[in-house]
């Protein structure tokens, strides 16, 4: 078939190797447009717009740093967020996704290609998906051979745990972040290999430019350590690994520091120490290489006995004084819940409170790999098979990255890459075999018999299961095409600033009711008002809006958030106070009883209960006290007085008691948490509704000035 | 031409002066409060007389007020004319107008409510206040005609030094609950409220102290509200009496001077302060937009000026101050005024980043709430801002540049430098 329509073209005359190019050129770039259009599913169907929260952030950075210039950006202190506290923007993020983007923009814009800033952004995620395809196939041929590479490739361009991530419009650090590992991993590779500085300091720039787009950089800076820990124990170590990881370590550490959020991380946290260690170890290594060639045995055993005891009595000293006395800072509570899936639960409620924080079910691990899933062991045991320095490092990658996609379910970014390069090593090493075994029944058979050792590995009807094997592979790899598409389209595509449902005729309704709030704060709000909502909105209210928020998604002040959820859980007196400290204006809240969207406030509520009690000003906000004498998280009758009475629920089911949203239910009825609501018929003393959207998903609330003859 | 001109003077004349409403009980009260009202009158002050009943009672007209300031003199009105309700009146003061009030033993529904709704409660009809220790010598045997000299220690409402009063009338109590009743004239330790010829079988509603006499309050927007417990207190009558106290001296009753300062104070013609020209700049710099960077050098300046008997002066008080407040006070400095009444105060800007607002809040008793915020940004210093070479890092400096030298000579040593081959 294939030769037909090549001599058809008129390629039949061209030589093997040219016709393998090009089969895999065409591959390669067709899994390249597959990869940016299967990711387009939301921009047809809504718009190009930005989704989500954090891409909001992006998104207004990024618009500042195409006006301001660089230095604005850098030196940008933004006074709408964090009330009154402010944030220094260019000190506290990760720059390399913004600066993309503009570089992006610039490029287009000197060539007179005039492109909006916000299309840029919602379409780099989808580009670099492009460039993702390529390095994946580059990473794989590296570590097994051209046709795992392909097959990699392809799936990388279309496996759900990715494109999670990197749909249009999601425009957050990750889009980008996931090339810049792969990159990173793909010059490590060549430099292990080669063991030539250019490669090495590719490595180190590969890294650099990882570091300054996420902060999952962690990850890779501790597994190409690891890597070469594994290389030295299984006495791999070489020169080549050895100028290639110094080489990386020394350059990359630096330019890794040029990053202002990262500063002196890499010297002082531990999170950074096992690079570290493992460049001294390096170093001592090749030193004890060295001596040991040039000494007698005997004189280099009492030496190295000597000089180990020695060290690692330094080494453990010196580390506990660095601790204790806080040199080396205290691992950070993210880090830990990697390791302690609980931790985070028990200590550090901010963190737990973020759903992709939290672990990962054994069903969503289908959902976002499918067949990766049982190709991937298939992949290690290839890999396994034929131990080299570059499978070593793939081998490790995996395991690691499938402990860590285990316990924070947003890690699974990690490991889509992976699973895909094992289960291209593991589908083309058994497609090849058998592939072969087909072929043997019309070529190879006629060739007779190679050789009597050749004749003792067959078996019966070996063509027959070569057939079904291949017949079996192709249909997994049919249905895992259809099954990204499926969950792409279903699940993946919501840019959830505006939702949409079906209606009960099957029409899709849609929710504007977000961009509906925020543009009424526009227009209808004093310029400098401030606005308190809960923090997941902060992002949004900045961007759309454009009015002073108290907290936004940069978590990065537990009390200041703290004293958001005080003010939400407080009766209405006690906010109030809290209120008036903050200069709060007006108040937002996100309810989905009349609509049913199901991720709002009152669903959030618990979190803001325990951030809020977790400060000592909150100490009265205890949560037991909003559970229903029977320990439930209800909003009906049974509910707490505690419950009744915070401002929260009250701001969400204030007039709902009148509205009717169910036939045949009573007034009031709440469609998320499926309750007749408790608490019908109230007034609010110290806020007033100013503004309920369409389908009442936002409402907005203006707090009232203190009663002006003191008495309420 | 020049009637014109006139006109139009004598009209802005007219427009500028403050106007007040006079609401009397009815024809004899004219009689009675005569010199009260002449007194009112020899102010610079536009004043219109109505009766309490009048159907032509008007306080508002097209949704504006049509007066600065209403004195009703009609203790016992039992509705008052043109269906005007309380809450007319309380409408008033919400929208920054005055109101000053008498009450008596036979207070009337209408007064008794707008006091409650500012916080005084005045006791039930009927009681007086009575002092067993404190009466006036021309009493006629309820003790209820009291000599008060418990002031309240404000020279700006009562005047300096007031003389002890003559009162006869209502007792009232504050509402606890509310900051903003002032109490202006109390009544002595020993006097309580009550109905003089009934059997005290129940607790009085106050008693000593707390039983005030007149009560004030000045609201959030600076309206003010007075309440006299007596409507008598103000009379020609009580203005001539000798008061003197039983077993005393006749002292000379301080009523008339008393209700000029009272009257003064609840019409703001005393203790009115207004602030303008805020102004916030670097030492040494115009005012701008631009946020200031920590550790700058900032000026601040304000205005602020006192109404004296009717006439705006800069004011001079010296405990004025200035907060630079983010959530918690940063800086907190007096203000030192000019005689032209520009205050001023310089600064350093705290090592500490964030939204801040400079905040004058000076409130005291018997003065408008001046309340001014503004706010600024504080940045963090760019990064061309910081020093270059800190003196502390120079062996780090020595460090790297050495390990650098020696780099490069043990790289020509390496490359250039060639062993002799040993096997010679």
């Amino acid at each position: 078939m294939a030769r037909a329509l090549l001599d058809k073209m008129g390629l039949g005359s061209m030589s093997q190797a040219k016709k393998e190019t090009l089969v895999q050129m065409t591959i390669l770039s067709v899994a390249c447009l597959l990869s940016f259009a299967v990711r387009l599913f939301s921009v047809l169907r809504f718009e190009s717009v930005i989704h989500e929260f954090d891409p909001y952030f992006n998104y207004r950075t990024t618009k500042q740093l195409v006006e301001n210039g660089y230095y604005e950006f850098h030196n940008w202190f933004d006074d709408r967020a964090w009330y009154p506290l402010g944030r220094i923007i260019g000190g506290t993020i990760y720059p390399g996704l913004m600066v993309t983007a503009a570089a992006v923009y610039n490029v287009l814009n000197f060539f007179n290609i005039t492109v909006n800033i916000r299309n840029v952004c919602v379409f780099l995620a989808p580009l670099f998906s492009s460039f993702t395809v390529l390095v994946v196939y580059l990473l794989t041929k590296e570590v097994k051979s051209v046709g795992a590479g392909l097959v990699a490739a392809s799936m990388i361009a279309i496996v759900p745990g990715y494109i999670s991530r990197s749909v249009a419009g999601s425009y957050d650090n990750e889009g980008i972040a996931i090339f810049c590992m792969l990159l990173t991993y793909y010059t490590w590779i060549k430099a292990a290999k080669t063991g030539s500085i250019a490669w090495s300091l590719s490595c180190a720039l590969a890294y650099f430019y990882m570091v300054s787009s996420w902060g999952g950089y962690v990850f890779l800076i501790n597994l190409i350590p690891l890597h070469v820990l594994t290389l030295m124990i299984t006495g791999r170590f070489s020169h080549r690994i050895y100028v290639a990881y110094c080489i990386m370590y020394s350059v990359g550490t630096i330019l890794s520091m040029q990053i202002p959020f990262v500063g002196f991380a890499p010297v002082e946290t531990s999170e950074h120490m096992a690079a570290l260690g493992v460049f001294g170890l390096c170093q001592i290594y090749a030193f004890v290489t060295y001596l040991r060639a040039n000494m007698s045995p005997g004189n280099f055993n009492v030496l190295f006995r000597t000089v180990v005891t020695f060290a690692l009595t330094a080494v453990g000293l010196t580390f506990g004084v660095a601790t204790f006395l806080g040199k080396i800072a205290p691992w950070t509570g993210r880090f830990y819940s990697l390791l302690d899936p609980s931790y985070a639960k028990n200590n550090i409620p901010i963190i737990a409170s973020v759903s992709e924080h939290q672990p990962t079910t054994w069903a969503s691990f289908y959902f976002d790999l499918q067949l990766l899933v049982f190709m991937f062991p298939v992949g290690l045991y290839y890999c396994f098979r034929e131990l080299t320095d570059a499978n070593i490092f793939v081998i490790l990658y995996s395991v690691t990255s499938i402990y860590f996609a285990g316990v924070m379910v947003r890690l699974m970014l990690v490991l889509a890459p992976i699973m895909c390069i094992m289960s291209g090593i593991g589908i083309s090493t058994t497609l090849s075999i058998y592939m072969k075994n087909i072929e043997s029944e019309n070529t190879a058979q006629p060739q007779g018999g190679k050789g009597s050792k050749k004749k003792s590995t067959d078996y019966p009807i070996k063509s027959e299961i070569a057939t079904v094997i291949v017949t079996v592979v192709t249909i997994f790899l049919t249905t895992f095409v259809f099954h990204c598409t499926w969950v792409t389209s279903e699940a993946y595509s919501s840019p959830s600033i505006v939702l949409a449902a079906r209606g009960h005729d099957g029409n899709r309704i849609i929710f504007d009711d977000f961009r509906e709030a925020y543009n009424w704060l526009k227009f209808n709000t004093p310029e400098n008002a401030k606005v308190m909502s809960w923090w997941d909105y902060g992002y949004q209210l900045t961007a759309m809006a454009n009015r002073t928020i108290i907290v936004d998604n940069n978590t990065w002040n537990n009390t200041h958030i703290s004293r958001v959820g005080q003010a939400m859980a407080s009766p209405e007196d006690h906010s109030y106070t809290i209120m008036k400290e903050l200069d709060v204006d007006y108040v937002l809240v996100i309810f989905g009883g009349m609509s049913g969207y199901s991720s709002d406030d009152i669903n959030k509520f618990l979190w803001m209960i325990r951030i809020g009690g977790s400060t000592p000003e909150g100490a009265h906000i205890k949560e037991s006290d909003y559970y229903s004498s029977s320990g439930e998280y209800k909003v009906d009758k049974d509910a707490s007085k505690a419950m009744h009475n915070s401002l929260m629920y009250k701001m969400c089911y204030y007039r709902f008691g009148e509205i009717m949203t169910e036939q045949g239910k009573p007034t009031g009825y709440d469609r998320v948490r499926n309750q007749e609501i408790g608490n019908k018929d109230f007034e609010l003393d110290v806020v007033e509704e100013a503004f309920t959207s369409e389908h009442w998903i936002v409402r907005i609330y203006k707090v009232k000035d203190m009663a002006n003859r003191g008495t309420q | 031409m020049f009637r014109s001109v006139l006109f139009l003077l004598l009209a802005t004349a007219a427009l500028c002066r403050p106007r007040t409403l006079v609401v009397l009980e009815n024809i004899l009260t004219k009689e009675t409060h005569s010199t009260f009202l002449a007194d009112l009158a020899s102010r610079d002050t536009e004043i219109t007389y109505k009766y309490a009943t009048d159907s032509s009672l008007a306080i508002k007209k097209y949704g504006e007020r049509l007066y600065e300031s209403i004195i009703i003199l009609a203790p016992s009105v039992a509705a008052f004319g043109n269906a005007l309700t309380p809450a007319d009146f309380l409408d008033f003061v919400d929208e920054g107008g005055n109101l000053m009030m008498t009450a008596s033993g036979s207070v009337g529904e209408p007064i008794r409510e707008i006091a409650a709704e500012v916080g005084v409660e005045i006791d039930e009809a009927g009681t007086t206040v009575i002092d067993h220790m404190n009466y006036d010598v021309s009493d006629e045997g309820d003790h209820d005609l009291i000599i008060a000299d418990e002031f309240i220690s404000s020279s700006v409402i009562v005047g300096s030094d007031p003389a002890p009063v003559v009162f006869r009338g209502v007792g009232m109590a504050a509402d606890l609950d509310n900051p903003l009743v002032i109490d202006i004239l109390r009544a002595s330790p020993t006097a309580y409220s009550h109905a003089p010829d009934q059997d005290i079988l129940e607790y009085p509603l106050a008693i000593g102290s707390s039983v005030l006499l007149v009560a004030g309050m000045q609201a959030r927007n600076n309206a003010r509200v007075v309440i006299l417990g007596s409507h008598d207190m103000i009379s020609d009558r009580f203005y001539n009496v000798k008061a003197q106290r039983f077993g005393g001296a006749a002292e000379g009753a301080g009523n008339r001077a008393f209700a000029q300062a009272v009257t003064d104070w609840a019409l703001k013609r005393n203790g009115d302060l207004r602030f303008s020209a805020v102004k916030h700049n670097k030492v040494g710099e115009e005012p701008s937009d631009a946020a200031y960077r920590i550790t700058d050098d900032v000026e601040y300046s304000i205005t602020i000026e006192e109404m004296q008997n009717g006439q705006w002066q800069p004011f001079q008080g010296q405990d004025v101050q200035m907060e630079f407040v983010r959530i918690d006070p940063f800086v907190r400095a007096f203000l030192v005024p000019d005689p032209a009444g520009n205050f001023k105060v310089s600064f350093k800007v705290p090592d500490v980043y964030g939204v801040f607002q400079f905040k004058v809040n000076y409130d005291r008793t018997g003065y408008t709430h001046l309340y001014s915020t503004t706010q600024v940004s504080v940045r963090p210093f760019r990064h061309t801002e910081y020093e270059r070479f800190i003196p502390s890092a120079y062996p780090y400096y020595a460090s790297a540049f050495s390990m650098m030298g020696g780099l490069i000579v043990f790289s020509f040593f390496f490359l250039y430098h060639q062993e002799k081959p040993k096997t010679e």
